[in-house]
């Protein structure tokens, strides 16, 4: 009887493997859902491994944005996790090789299905997001409500599908694992106060994940975790309605990787640098929106006082200056900029001029030396995208809008140079 | 060759004395830098193609012209890359293949005349160049690595009595590096010369007491390049430091990620054992999933040591190369397609790190604004006033004629 619900066990494994060879993606997941169930039914399984692969699971449900399995699998995966045991003390690691190791293995792995966590909460957030927004990014409160009102709805089906679905665990299990799962909504959260509940579980699995994965000794992991970290930031702020707390939100991100942008050494982390710093020039930039529009709100006649003014310009050259510093990054050891910009890099390298552009434009200053300095930098920027393309026709498809706007720009921009110039010759 | 993919080369060697004595029939033919492979047990199939950055044909002897010898493969792929050292670049050269097939010998060579393999050359030819120097402003230094990776365990084999495993770790500032590996410093090639034969004999002498062949262990031959440049005026130092990587593989005929070979299956198994794989099928899933959005996705299996070393040298500042080792025989059919299937693979290898761009659509919408803004102001004043300007009248008349053809419209 044994062996037979081996074979059995075996078979569901082999049928996964064979859906995932001819491409059958959802077979080949449920096979391996089933396996999975099996081996802990049958208690043939080694607790970290089952959770790793448990874990490793719910991030193929969470990519096809199956939460509700997707939670399963990593209230499961912890829940099994802990039946490995207590992490040997330090003490014990240093007396012999074998515990250290497990000691290692035990932390990383737990801290691996942390950051599994991450991501569902993440994931979670971004699709809510993506239902939510209109087309400009912004929270659309139609469809909002319309979504509350379907929401009742959802959550039967959510209760129909529980019953239906493949349940890990034993007699032992099954509450512990409903426990985990009740932490954490796996409907999409329609409002502020939902999303904040969902980022703060994934807050609080970031902390957990970065205890083992420190800066020294694990640089790319530490820095993946803070942008994770960063991304439920910025998640978040989609949710928030008052500006001011939106914009603090954003100054968190900026707290959190600027200073490890700037510490890390550029010739072993270029990439990771590449993206903190397109992150924070992003980041930034999207400050500096919002306190022209919490300006803009507060007075009512255009004129800003000097204080934002120096604050939006603070912000908008910090953006500028980032953006300027990954186009810098695209140089050679010696400084010579590429003359033909890589496929990966091909459209952020051009939407980083095409923002540099737009920000030196957008400097608020009321000496015109100063003035006309700004728009040469801006006219320059856009030139480099047109002719860029002009002489790369295939880049052209990457950045269509942009080198639309470019084009636009390039040439109306000289009229507005020759203006400015004209009014300082005439106040000479 | 562009920074972010992979050069890709591969090598035929002559039959070695297993296959002549089993009558091997050659089923390799090379056409400039394509290879052609045929199947012996189907000669009716079209043989199979596959192109190359270069295919070296060393099937024959030096006498034939079509002969790629050492020498020829150090200079297109080794000197290259020792260019690239001295400007700054990090460099990796790996070799690939089943156990066999010619690895050791392009990686290494023997020690005659003629024979020596892309590291040796590529160090007698660092100290050459280095030697040549006269400008007393620049100093070198060089200092050397030699590690082996077997099962996920790195071995220092310059101190191979050292207990344990070394670690593989990274820091913000000194950047990847294994933990106490010992790095020694060398003054010409003969110091290299005599740490690389330490290094290999303790690679034997290892392998016998583990009873296994060295054939299923991974080498990593580092050299750490530093040029220091003293600036007169200023008396100020700039260093460039570069790693030159030089990986000779286990043998591939091991590295079938599948698991799924028929008499291990078959052996009355052990639940945990034939289904160590299982991870690897669930993170497969994940992994093609996630291709299609963004990679918001984490899979939690560590990266084998070895990936993380090749991970490094991929992209940005880096430049990698690979020579892919066949062997011409058909008994050893499937072993070299499956060879020539990865490098082709290789080719396609990218750096990873790709930059999530926020969308920018309001961004757009407020710009779009702007130049409608910006036009209307200036037709506002007079098409006159803009073809008075000292500005460029060609753009003036551009934007006119746009302005006139609205109001056309």
């Amino acid at each position: 009887m044994h062996w037979f619900e081996l074979a059995y066990t075996h078979t569901m494994y082999y049928l996964a493997q064979v859906y995932r060879n001819l491409g059958e993606n959802e077979r080949a997941a449920t096979y391996c859902h089933s396996t999975l169930q099996r081996q802990l039914q049958l208690n043939q399984f080694s607790p970290m491994e089952w959770a790793l692969n448990a874990a490793t699971l719910s991030q193929y449900y969470i990519t096809k944005g199956q939460y509700m399995e997707g939670r399963h699998c990593l209230a499961a995966a912890t829940v099994i996790s802990g039946l490995a045991g207590e992490v040997p003390s330090e003490a014990a690691a240093r007396e012999s090789e074998t515990e250290s190791e497990r000691r290692e293995q035990l932390q990383q792995k737990r801290a691996d299905i942390a950051r599994c966590w991450i991501k569902y909460c993440l994931n979670l957030l971004q699709d809510a997001k993506k239902l939510l927004e209109d087309n400009i990014g912004e929270l659309d409160t139609d469809r909002q409500d319309e979504l509350k009102r379907a929401r009742r709805q959802e959550e039967e089906e959510e209760e129909k599908g529980r019953k239906s679905a493949l349940l890990f665990g034993s007699e032992d299990t099954f509450d512990s694992i409903a426990s985990v799962e009740e932490k954490v909504m796996c409907l999409l959260p329609l409002g502020f106060t939902e999303a904040r509940a969902v980022f703060l579980v994934g807050q609080n699995y970031v902390t957990q994940a970065k205890e083992y994965f420190q800066m020294d000794g694990y640089v790319t992991d530490h820095i993946e975790i803070l942008q994770d970290h960063s991304s439920l930031f910025r998640a978040l702020a989609f949710f928030e309605e008052d500006l001011e707390r939106r914009c603090k939100m954003h100054k968190r991100r900026v707290d959190m990787l600027e200073p490890i942008c700037n510490d890390l050494n550029s010739r072993y982390y270029l990439l990771i640098r590449r993206q903190l710093m397109f992150e924070l020039a992003e980041t930034y930039n999207e400050m500096m929106d919002l306190k022209l529009t919490l300006a803009n709100r507060q007075a009512d006649n255009h004129s800003l006082d000097s204080h934002t003014i120096k604050k939006f310009n603070h912000l908008c050259s910090a953006s500028a200056r980032y953006f300027q510093m990954f186009l810098d990054s695209l140089c050679s050891p010696e400084g010579k900029q590429p003359e033909h910009l890589e496929e990966e890099v091909l459209r952020p390298a051009l939407v980083a001029r095409f923002r540099v552009a737009r920000l030196h434009s957008k400097l608020i200053s009321s000496s015109p030396p100063v003035q006309l300095e700004n728009l040469n930098r801006a006219l320059e920027n856009y030139k480099y995208v047109v002719q860029y393309c002009e002489a790369h026709p295939e880049a052209a498809a990457a950045v269509e809008t942009e080198l639309e706007l470019s084009t636009e720009m390039v040439g109306l921009l000289p009229l507005k140079i020759n203006r400015l110039k004209s009014r300082m010759a005439a106040n000479n | 060759m562009t920074s972010a993919s992979v050069k890709v080369a591969v090598r035929v060697r002559p039959f070695n004395s297993r296959e002549l004595g089993r009558n091997a029939k050659c089923v390799i033919q090379m056409q400039g830098n394509s290879t052609c492979i045929s199947n012996p047990k189907q000669p009716k199939d079209g043989a199979k193609n596959f192109t190359f950055d270069y295919s070296y044909w060393s099937h024959t002897t030096p006498d034939d012209q079509n002969f790629a010898s050492q020498r020829q493969v150090y200079k297109d792929i080794g000197e290259e890359m020792l260019v690239h050292a001295f400007e700054g670049y990090n460099v990796c050269i790996f070799a690939y293949g089943q156990t066999g097939a010619g690895k050791s010998y392009t990686m290494m060579g023997k020690q005659e005349p003629g024979q020596e393999g892309i590291i040796p050359q590529l160090c007698e030819d660092l100290f050459q160049r280095t030697g040549e120097n006269t400008d007393p402003d620049l100093t070198y230094s060089v200092e050397v690595s030699y590690m082996e990776i077997y099962c996920e365990r790195v071995r220092d084999l310059l101190n191979p009595t050292s207990q344990g495993s070394l670690r593989v770790r990274e820091h913000p500032i000194l950047g990847p590096y294994v933990e106490d590996l010992s790095k020694l410093a060398v003054t010409g090639f003969t110091d290299i010369r005599e740490l690389m034969d330490e290094g290999n004999k303790a690679r034997t002498v290892a392998a016998t007491n583990m009873n296994e062949t060295s054939s299923r262990s991974h080498a990593v031959f580092t050299i750490v390049f530093t040029q220091k440049r003293r600036d007169q005026m200023t008396s100020l130092d700039t260093e460039k430091v570069s790693k030159i990587s030089l990986v000779d593989l286990a043998g591939s005929e091991r590295a079938d990620s599948s698991g799924a070979k028929g008499t291990r299956l078959k052996e009355g198994a052990n639940i945990n054992k034939s289904l160590t794989t299982l991870g690897k099928v669930i993170s497969a899933l994940a992994e093609m999933q996630s291709n299609k959005k963004r990679k918001s996705d984490f899979i939690p299996y560590r990266d084998s040591v070895l990936t993380w070393l090749l991970k490094e040298n991929l992209g940005g500042n880096s430049r990698t190369a690979m020579i892919a080792a066949l062997s011409p025989a058909d008994i050893n059919y499937e072993e070299t397609l499956s060879t020539l299937r990865y490098a082709d693979r290789a080719k396609q290898i990218r750096c990873n790190a790709i930059i999530n761009e926020d969308p920018n659509a309001k961004l757009i919408r407020e710009l779009k604004a702007e130049v409608d803004r910006l036009r209307n102001l200036l037709f506002s004043q007079g098409l006159q006033e803009l073809l008075d300007n000292t500005g460029p009248t060609i753009n003036a008349l551009q934007v006119g004629n746009k302005l006139f053809m609205q109001l056309l419209e």
